[in-house]
């Protein structure tokens, strides 16, 4: 235990810390996170995976109800004998390029096509070992869900001799020696004791960013503490304008609110109609239906009409719309709701309708109504961050000692994911981890006992202890509530200039008033201060939701799910290029960079709309039933 | 109106454990879970009430939220409470507890 003494000039109480060291430091706890530290510790490297909530049950890894997939040949070739051998690697590069809307960096989506089959497979074969269930479905996908993915995670930790875990522990800062990343500082949230890291190489695998009041997401993930560590450390941020939204998440009944059944069920089953605040059916064109009935563009399909229905004023109660079980019959109901329990295995899954579950949760209540002819309120929420810190094909960040895998990362899937961001997490956590052990050697040797260190160990454990015991100032709680109202009001789903700027205003004011004025915390307990952790977390997301806001605001078209109500025109002649974000002495500065084309280059034609885009893009995989 | 009895107690900061009763209004006709009472209590109460939060899913999946309804083991989040009435929140683990409802967990 170290001790930074008192300061008796101005009453500063003395902090204490504790100090780990490690050669490679992974922070996070889901798929990106357990694959860098597992890849990393493949030599005599040591290796300290440092998670905010518990390893494999926590993050949004665990939110997951979805698929993860690799190519058909791949899996045809691993014997997956319904598989379909024509959807090949370079098909399913092919398809993310242009899912992108040309904006993925196409040296890390080749990077992914070429690791996801190895991934995926080790995976699959260890969750078998205990029962997880992955069912698989052409053309190359396996059924997954969050709980079952995060123990078969858990197993990829077990004797592992040179891994050491720590839970529950928060990383707030990194600290740099001269350019490099050498080490970050962390708070155990259940003691609040400080800890200080010394790491040769750092992996950020935590996750993405997500401001907006109606939530899919874990209550500690998508706070942006890995993006906003990074840029405040100088790294490049790209494509923080994009946030993956997902329609059908539930509004009502508020036991419910956060919910992506609606969203599965509507995958799962054609059994319903999206219907607007008179249960009058929302029309979708012929053209789009097919689409929207075989790919996960429905996404932005049913985003992009509801959306439309919403601002024309025939939203639901709560601003969403319904999805309607008036004309279905109560028979063809019930098969749909069971194969999303065969589908979806859950962990207290029972036959019994009193007892109807979804992944853990009862949902009886939702197929009572649906059985009734009844509906659901839904709306959209935002499930993952397409922006994020910049990386290359290894995953090295723009500073060295730093890399970062999976959603805290930007450039797999520009503007649009149809892809599974599970695949992502798993193939740039091994490559992450790969990367940062052949090159520890190249890191330069550390000095901790520098002034220069210990400098910034001193001011970032003041600054953090200085919050703790401040009592004038802003509620962290409510501060987060005011941060989620201005992203509903300016950056949502649908988006134009005024409302764009008055959000941007107003959370200029928040931060000016938060410089000003500074927290108010009730209580200056260290152990399980939720004031004190979420004083932290809102200011990362404040920082996140301004470089989102920013970006959006200088892309004047409409591009994947940035739809523009006053650029509605996809500009692929102009706005084919990515918006990287920095920090310049404290300023966030932003800069146009064309991705590179290496194989796909965008047509010289421009769309009308996005509808328009997905048209043609789809049309061309329409021979591969994804 | 429902009456929420909940323990609180610091083991290393206070000399005896107390029961603080927080009065908490669910709008007609919906249906709360115990971490929304929890949520409400947070906000607009007593911000300094220690319940497991930081990892919590809301959704039945991280199965950590257990606390003791009425003595009962129950997941705060699947957990639906009456609108009227009283009842008792304690930590699941006295043994291993950090503060309030919250106790150490591995």
């Amino acid at each position: 235990m170290i001790l930074i003494p008192s300061n008796p000039k101005n009453q500063q109480p003395p902090i204490s810390y504790e100090i780990l060291s490690t050669d490679i430091l992974v922070v996070g706890g889901g798929g990106a996170a357990v694959y860098a530290a597992h890849a990393a510790a493949q030599k005599t490297a040591k290796v300290l995976i440092v998670s905010k909530g518990k390893i494999g049950r926590s993050g949004n890894t665990i939110m997951v109800g979805g698929s993860i997939g690799m190519d058909g040949q791949s899996a045809y070739a691993y014997g997956e004998k319904t598989a379909n051998p024509s959807f090949t690697k370079g098909v399913a590069y092919e398809e993310i390029i242009k899912q992108s809307f040309y904006l993925a960096d196409q040296n890390i989506v080749h990077q992914f096509c070429e690791y996801a089959p190895e991934c995926v497979k080790d995976l699959v074969d260890r969750g078998r070992t205990i029962n997880a269930q992955f069912d698989f479905f052409p053309p190359a996908g396996y059924t997954c869900n969050g709980p079952e993915l995060g123990r078969t995670l858990r197993l990829f930790l077990k004797n592992q001799p040179n891994i050491e875990m720590k839970e529950d522990i928060r990383i707030v800062d990194l600290l740099k020696q001269g350019k490099h990343v050498v080490g970050a500082i962390g708070i155990d949230i259940f003691s609040g004791v400080y800890y200080v890291i010394e790491a040769k190489a750092t992996i950020l695998a935590t996750g993405g960013y997500q401001p907006f009041s109606l939530k899919c997401t874990e209550a500690s993930a998508s706070n942006g503490d890995g993006i906003a560590m990074a840029y405040r450390a100088g790294a490049t941020l790209r494509d923080m304008e994009f946030l993956l939204f997902i329609p059908g998440t539930i509004v009502s009944p508020p036991h419910h609110r956060g919910s992506i059944f609606g969203y599965i069920y509507s995958v799962v089953s054609d059994q319903y109609e999206l219907t607007d605040k008179h249960r009058h059916a929302i029309q979708i064109p012929e053209n789009l239906r097919k689409i929207y009935e075989t790919s996960e563009m429905n996404k932005l399909i049913m985003n992009f009409f509801g959306g439309k229905i919403i601002s024309q004023g025939l939203g639901t109660p709560n601003g969403g719309i319904y999805i309607d079980f008036q004309k279905q019959s109560p028979e063809e109901l019930k098969e749909s709701f069971d194969l999303i329990q065969t589908y979806f295995k859950s962990p207290t899954k029972s036959s019994d309708p009193e007892n109807y579950y979804y992944s853990g949760e009862n949902f009886s209540d939702l197929r009572q109504v649906a059985l009734q002819g009844g509906k659901w309120e839904v709306n959209v929420s935002a499930e993952y961050s397409m922006g994020g810190v910049w990386i290359d094909e290894a995953m090295r960040t723009s500073i060295p000692g730093l890399y970062a895998a999976g959603e805290v990362s930007s450039g797999c899937f520009g503007a649009m994911r149809i892809a599974d961001g599970l695949t992502e997490m798993l193939v740039q956590g091994r490559k992450a981890g790969e990367t940062a052990l052949s090159e520890l050697a190249l890191n330069p040797p550390v000095d901790f006992s520098s002034e220069d260190l210990q400098t910034q160990i001193h001011r970032s454990l003041r600054k953090y202890d200085n919050l703790l015991h401040s009592t004038q100032g802003l509620s962290p709680l409510q501060l987060r509530n005011q941060i989620q109202q201005i992203a509903d009001s300016g950056f949502g789903s649908f988006r134009n200039q005024d409302s764009m700027i008055k959000a941007l205003q107003k959370l200029q004011q928040l931060s000016e008033s938060v410089k000003s004025r500074g927290f108010g915390l009730t209580t200056h307990n260290r152990k399980y201060n939720w004031e004190w952790d979420e004083a932290i977390s809102v200011l990362n997301l404040q920082l996140c939701l301004e470089a989102g806001l920013r970006a959006a605001l200088m892309r004047t078209e409409s591009r994947g799910t940035h739809i523009r109500q006053d650029f509605p025109q996809v500009d692929l002649q102009n706005w084919t290029v990515n918006i990287l974000l920095e920090n310049h002495a404290g300023k966030m500065v932003l800069r146009k960079v064309p991705p590179k084309l290496i194989h796909f280059f965008p047509p010289r034609q421009n769309h009308p709309d996005i509808m328009s885009y997905v048209k043609e893009i789809e049309s061309e995989f329409g021979n591969i039933d994804v | 109106m429902l009456h929420v009895k909940i323990l609180r107690f610091d083991p290393d900061g206070d000399a005896q454990e107390r029961y603080d009763l927080f009065k908490v209004s669910i709008p007609q006709g919906e249906t709360w879970t115990i971490m929304q009472v929890l949520d409400k209590i947070s906000q607009h109460h007593d911000p300094s009430l220690a319940y497991f939060k930081h990892s919590a899913c809301y959704h039945g999946k991280c199965r950590q939220c257990t606390v003791r309804l009425n003595h009962k083991v129950v997941l705060a989040c699947q957990t639906i409470v009456p609108s009227t009435g009283e009842i008792q929140l304690d930590p699941v683990s006295r043994s291993r507890l950090i503060r309030d409802l919250v106790f150490q967990t591995f």
